[in-house]
C-alpha cells in the first residue's frame, strides 16, 4: 500500500459529504426537480437511506482485505483480470465525476463571478489548485476540512435560513409528484446521486480507526441526504417547480436575493466565494482517489506522479462538452442514473467474487483490522508520511 | 507515531552531545614532552601570527618544580581570574611539598586550583574546544591538560526586547550571552527537573546549544528528534539562532516559520512548561522552541498576563490584522475591478470618479503604492535611529498626501495601502509578518487576473499547504486541525483557571497542568477541595472582614 499518512473518522464524514453535498449549489437541484417535480426531496432523501445499505459491501469487502488497497482489494476478490478491469473503470468512472463536477463548477463561477473570463481559463486554473492540493495528500486535505466546514455550513445556513421567508409550502405540493411508483423508481436510481461514496473503500486503509468505517459511511450519507434534502425543499419552496427547472444554479439564484442593507447589496459573489472552496475540496478528494486508485492498480510505488497528467485529463475532459445544458443531460441522464452500479455495484460484485472464492486477506478477523489501524494512530510522523 | 523521525538514520555530523549520544571520534592526544604540546598547540592556534591568543609559560611550584602553561584568548577569557584561580596558587606552591609526577593533574584539580568549573583531558580536540570557548586550558607535562572555566565574552545586560514588547510582564530580554541567557530560563523555572543539554554545531564556529526541557513534560521522542537533528548537523558554521532554524526545521522551503523564535525568556519558560523543547543557540539573543503551532505565531507572552478578555480581544484583532494584510489590496482590487456590484451604487460612482482621473490601471496603482511603502519599512529600518522619523515624514508625504494630490492614485487606494501596513505592524511574530508581505502581492496578482476566484484558490491552496507542514512532526494547523481538545488557549484565550491540561498535540508525559479546580480558596469549588482551605477561614470570619 502506499504510504499516505492518515485520515480522523470525523475529517473522512467531511470529505465525504463535501464531495457528494458540493453538488447541491450546481445543477442538480434544477435536474431533479425537472424530473421529480415536487417530489424531488423525498427521491434525494429515498436515495440516501437507499445508499445506506448500498455502501455496505464496499466496507465488508475492504474488512476482508485488511491492510489492502481498494484496486488491490479488487485485485485479490475477483482475480487478476476482473479485479483490473474493476480498477481502470473506477478509474475512469471517477475521472468522468471530477470533470462533470468540474465544468459545472467552472460555468458556476463565470457566471457568478467572472462573466467575461473563458472557461477554459477557469478549468485549467482550478485544475492546477485541486493537482497542487492533491499532491498534499489526504491527510492535509482532511485536516483543512474542518477549517471550512463552519464556513461553509455558515453560508448555507445563510442562504438556506435568510430565504425561509420565500418558501411557500403549498409549493411542495402534490406531494407524490408524478406518483408514488415513479417515486420509488427514482428513488432507487437516485442513490446515484451518492456515488462519490466510492471514496469510503479507497479511503478504508487510511483510516485512523478502521472499525468505524461504517460509522464514517452512515454519517457521511445522513449529512449528505439531509443537506440535498434541506436544499431541495427550499428551492422548489421558493421558485416552485416551473420557475427551478428553468435555473441552471437555482441556489446561488436563491443567494441574489440576500441584501445586508445598504453596504453589501449582493452577496451571490461571496457565497460562490465560499463555494469554490467546497467544490475545490470535492474536486480533490475525487483525484487524491484516481490517482491512488490507478496507482495502486498499476501497483506503482507512489501516487504522486499520476496527478498532473490526471488532472490534465480532468481539465480536458471538461471542457469537451459544449455548454452546461450538455453537462447537465450528461450528469444527470447518465452519471446520476447508473452510477450507483459503478459506485455501489462493483464493490458489491466484488465482495461476492470473494466470498464465492473463499479470498480472504491475512488477519482479515475485526481484531486484526483495529491492530493494523491502531498501530499507526497518532499524529501520523512526518518520517512515515509519504504523502 | 508522533516523532518517528527519531528513528530516521542520518549522515554522522558535527553536534557533540552531552551522554547519551554516540559517541565522539577519538581525538588526538597530547603529546607527553610539553615543548611537545607547546609547539603542536601553538601551531593550532597560529601562535605567535595570531596576536589575541596568549600562552604563557610558567613553573609548577614544589619539588621538583613542573614545567606548565596555561592558554587562552585574551578577551573571551578573564585574565584576572586566571592570575588569581590558576597562576597564583600554582606558582606559590611551597617548595618543600612534594607531589609524585604522576599524581600532578589530580593534585592540581583537587587542591591547587580554585575555580568552580574544571575538568581534566588528554585530548587535544577537547583543548582546543576549551579556548575557543573561553576557557582557559593549563597543560601539565605527561600530556594532561585542564580546561578551567574562566569564560568572560563580550556582552550586554539584559534590556528590554526590542520586538515583543509588553505593558504588563518581565522587561527582560535574552543577551549575546549563552550562559546568562539559559540561566535567564532557569530564573523562571526553578525546576530540578529542567534539563540543559549541550551540544556544539558548526565546525569553525563551535558554536555551543543548550536544549531545554524539562524532562518529565516533554514527551522523550521529542528531545530526542531535536537531539538527532542537532547532531546529525554537518556545517562549518551557526552564527545565529536564524541559520540554525533554517538547517533543523521540517520544511526548509516553506514561507512560514516552523519554530518559534523569541527574545523573551519568559516566554520560552512558558512554552517549556507546554511541553515544548527550547534551544538557545551560542550568543543568540533569540531562542527557539519546538514544536510550533500555527496559532502561537498569534500569541504574545503578556497574553497570559493580563485578562483573558483583553487577551481573546487582542488575538481576534491580530486574526483580523493577518486576514487584512494578506487580502485587503486584492479584495480591493478584485471588487473594483471584477466584482462591481457587490457594493452599494453611491459608493461605487466616488470609486469611478476618482479613478477617472488617475492615468494608471487600478493594478498598478496598487502595486505602486505598495512597493513604495516596501521602500519606506526597508530605509525606515536601515537608516540610523536619529534619521529615521525623517522618513516616515517623507512616506506620509510621499504615500499620502502628494500621490493623490498629483493624481497618481486614488485617496482610496490610499486607505487601503495604509489599513494594510497598520495591519502588517499587528501582527506579532516578525516571520510571520514577513511571510504576509510576500504573500500580499502573490494574493495582490491572482485578483488581478481572477477575482474573487483568483484569491479563493490561491487562499485555498495556501490553507492546503499549511495542513500540509508538520513541526517536529507535530501537525502546524493542530489543534484545530486535526482538532484536539484541550484548555482554552488556542485563538481565544480562556481564563486562568480553566487552563488545565498543557497542548495535547504535544503528547507531554504529564498532561495536567493544574488542578481542576485551581481556586481550591474559593467558596464556589465543590466541597472536596475545598478541603486545601484552612478550617477556620470561615469560622473566624476572615473572608467576612475582607469583604466589609
Amino acid at each position: 500500500m502506499i504510504r499516505q499518512g492518515h485520515i480522523d473518522q470525523a475529517e473522512a464524514i467531511l470529505v465525504i459529504w463535501f464531495a457528494i453535498g458540493a453538488k447541491a449549489v450546481l445543477n442538480l437541484p434544477a435536474a431533479v426537480t425537472a424530473h421529480a417535480l415536487t417530489a424531488g426531496w423525498m427521491v434525494v432523501l429515498g436515495g440516501g437511506l437507499l445508499s445506506l445499505a448500498a455502501f455496505l459491501p464496499g466496507v465488508l469487502l475492504m474488512r476482508r482485505f485488511p491492510g489492502l488497497p481498494y484496486a488491490r482489494a479488487g485485485d485479490e476478490a475477483g482475480g487478476l483480470v476482473p479485479g483490473k478491469i474493476a480498477g481502470v473503470v473506477t478509474a475512469a468512472f471517477l475521472i468522468l465525476l471530477s470533470s462533470l463536477t468540474l465544468r459545472q463548477s467552472a460555468e458556476a463561477f463565470v457566471t457568478t463571478l467572472l462573466p467575461t473570463t473563458p472557461v477554459v481559463v477557469i478549468i485549467l486554473v482550478f485544475a492546477l489548485t485541486i493537482g497542487y492540493s492533491a499532491y498534499a495528500g489526504i491527510e492535509a486535505l482532511g485536516r483543512l476540512v474542518v477549517f471550512f466546514v463552519p464556513w461553509v455550513v455558515a453560508i448555507l445556513g445563510l442562504v438556506l435560513l435568510g430565504e425561509v421567508g420565500m418558501v411557500d409550502l403549498r409549493h411542495l405540493f402534490p406531494l407524490w409528484g408524478r406518483g408514488p411508483t415513479a417515486v420509488a423508481a427514482d428513488m432507487a436510481t437516485s442513490t446515484s446521486l451518492y456515488s462519490e461514496m466510492l471514496l469510503l473503500p479507497i479511503l478504508y486503509p487510511y483510516l485512523r480507526r478502521r472499525r468505524q468505517a461504517v460509522r464514517v459511511g452512515v454519517w457521511a450519507i445522513l449529512l449528505s441526504t439531509a443537506l440535498l434534502s434541506v436544499v431541495q425543499v427550499v428551492i422548489v419552496g421558493a421558485f416552485d417547480v416551473s420557475n427551478t427547472d428553468r435555473l441552471v444554479f437555482p441556489l446561488i439564484s436563491l443567494a441574489r436575493f440576500i441584501s445586508f442593507g445598504r453596504l453589501f447589496s449582493r452577496v451571490e459573489a461571496l457565497v460562490i466565494l465560499v463555494w469554490i472552496f467546497a467544490a475545490a475540496i470535492q474536486a480533490t478528494a475525487l483525484l487524491w482517489a484516481v490517482a491512488t486508485n490507478l496507482a495502486e492498480c498499476l501497483r506503482l510505488p507512489d501516487h504522486r506522479p499520476l496527478i498532473t497528467p490526471l488532472a490534465a485529463v480532468i481539465a480536458a475532459a471538461a471542457t469537451v462538452p459544449a455548454g452546461m445544458r450538455e453537462v447537465a443531460a450528461i450528469d444527470f441522464e447518465y452519471v446520476h442514473r447508473w452510477g450507483a452500479i459503478v459506485a455501489f455495484g462493483l464493490p458489491l460484485a466484488l465482495w461476492f467474487l470473494a466470498m464465492v472464492r473463499g479470498k480472504r486477506g491475512p488477519g482479515a478477523s475485526d481484531q486484526a483490522d483495529e491492530s493494523g489501524a491502531s498501530a499507526q494512530t497518532g499524529e501520523g510522523g512526518a518520517g512515515k508520511e509519504a504523502r | 507515531m508522533l516523532f518517528s523521525l527519531g528513528r530516521r538514520r542520518t549522515p554522522g555530523g558535527q553536534g557533540v552531545p552531552p551522554g547519551g549520544g554516540p559517541e565522539p571520534a577519538r581525538s588526538e592526544p597530547i603529546p607527553t614532552d610539553i615543548e611537545a604540546a607547546f609547539k603542536l598547540l601553538a601551531a593550532r592556534f597560529h601562535h605567535p601570527r595570531s596576536r589575541d591568543i596568549t600562552i604563557r609559560r610558567f613553573l609548577i611550584g614544589g619539588s621538583p618544580s613542573q614545567r606548565a602553561f596555561v592558554v587562552y584568548y585574551e578577551g573571551l577569557a578573564d585574565a584576572k581570574r586566571i592570575e588569581r584561580e590558576i597562576l597564583t596558587p600554582l606558582m606559590r606552591v611551597s617548595r618543600e611539598k612534594r607531589v609524585a609526577a604522576g599524581r600532578l593533574p589530580e593534585h592540581v584539580l583537587d587542591t591547587l586550583l580554585p575555580a568552580a568549573t574544571a575538568k581534566s583531558t588528554r585530548a587535544v580536540e577537547e583543548v582546543v574546544g576549551g579556548v575557543v570557548l573561553g576557557d582557559a586550558v593549563l597543560v601539565l607535562e605527561g600530556g594532561h591538560a585542564i580546561v578551567i572555566d574562566v569564560k568572560n565574552p563580550p556582552t550586554r545586560q539584559p534590556e528590554e526586547p526590542v520586538t515583543e514588547r509588553v505593558v504588563r510582564g518581565p522587561h527582560m530580554g535574552f543577551t549575546e550571552s549563552h550562559r546568562i541567557n539559559t540561566a535567564m530560563v532557569r530564573t523562571f523555572l526553578h525546576d530540578p527537573d529542567l534539563v540543559s543539554e549541550q551540544y556544539t554545531v558548526g565546525r569553525r564556529t563551535m558554536t555551543p546549544v543548550s536544549v531545554m526541557y524539562i524532562s518529565d513534560i516533554a514527551n522523550p521522542r521529542l528531545v530526542e528528534e531535536v537531539g538527532r537533528r542537532l547532531r546529525s548537523l554537518d556545517v562549518d558554521s551557526v552564527l545565529d539562532s536564524g541559520t540554525l532554524e533554517k538547517l533543523i526545521e521540517d520544511h526548509p522551503v516553506t514561507f512560514v516559520p516552523l519554530v518559534l523564535s523569541t527574545e523573551r525568556p519568559d516566554r520560552t519558560a512558558f512554552e517549556i512548561l507546554h511541553g515544548a523543547v527550547a534551544i538557545i543557540v551560542g550568543s543568540s539573543p533569540r531562542s527557539l522552541v519546538v514544536p510550533l503551532n500555527f496559532a502561537t505565531l498569534l500569541h504574545t507572552s503578556e497574553d497570559v498576563y493580563i485578562r483573558w478578555y483583553y487577551a481573546s480581544f487582542l488575538r481576534v484583532i491580530r486574526v483580523s490584522a493577518v486576514v487584512i494584510a494578506l487580502l485587503l489590496p486584492a479584495a480591493y482590487l478584485a471588487i473594483l475591478n471584477f466584482h462591481q456590484e457587490m457594493i452599494p451604487e453611491q459608493l461605487l460612482v466616488v470609486f469611478t470618479v476618482a479613478r477617472a482621473s488617475v492615468p494608471f490601471p487600478l493594478l498598478a496603482n496598487i502595486l505602486l503604492m505598495e512597493l513604495a511603502f516596501e521602500l519606506i519599512r526597508e530605509a525606515g529600518l536601515r537608516l540610523p535611529s536619529a534619521v529615521g522619523p525623517t522618513i516616515g515624514i517623507v512616506g506620509a508625504l510621499l504615500l499620502g498626501d502628494m500621490a493623490v494630490r498629483s493624481g497618481l492614485v486614488t485617496p482610496s487606494t490610499v486607505i487601503a495601502v495604509s489599513l494594510t501596513a497598520l495591519a502588517s505592524f499587528s501582527i506579532p511574530d516578525p516571520c510571520t509578518a514577513f511571510a504576509v508581505r510576500v504573500g500580499r502581492f502573490v494574493f495582490i496578482a491572482l485578483a488581478g487576473l481572477l477575482g474573487f476566484y483568483g484569491m479563493a484558490l490561491g487562499a485555498f491552496a495556501l490553507m492546503v499547504h499549511l495542513a500540509g507542514l508538520r513541526s517536529f512532526g507535530v501537525p502546524f494547523l493542530s489543534p484545530i486541525g486535526p482538532w484536539r481538545p484541550g484548555s482554552p488557549d488556542v485563538i481565544l484565550r480562556g481564563p486562568t483557571w480553566t487552563q488545565e491540561m498543557r497542548p495535547i498535540q504535544f503528547r507531554p508525559l504529564d498532561l495536567i497542568r493544574q488542578a481542576r479546580y485551581a481556586r481550591a480558596w474559593d467558596p464556589g469549588v465543590p466541597g472536596e477541595t475545598q478541603a486545601a482551605r484552612p478550617q477556620s477561614e470561615g469560622e473566624d470570619g476572615q473572608g467576612k472582614g475582607d469583604d466589609a
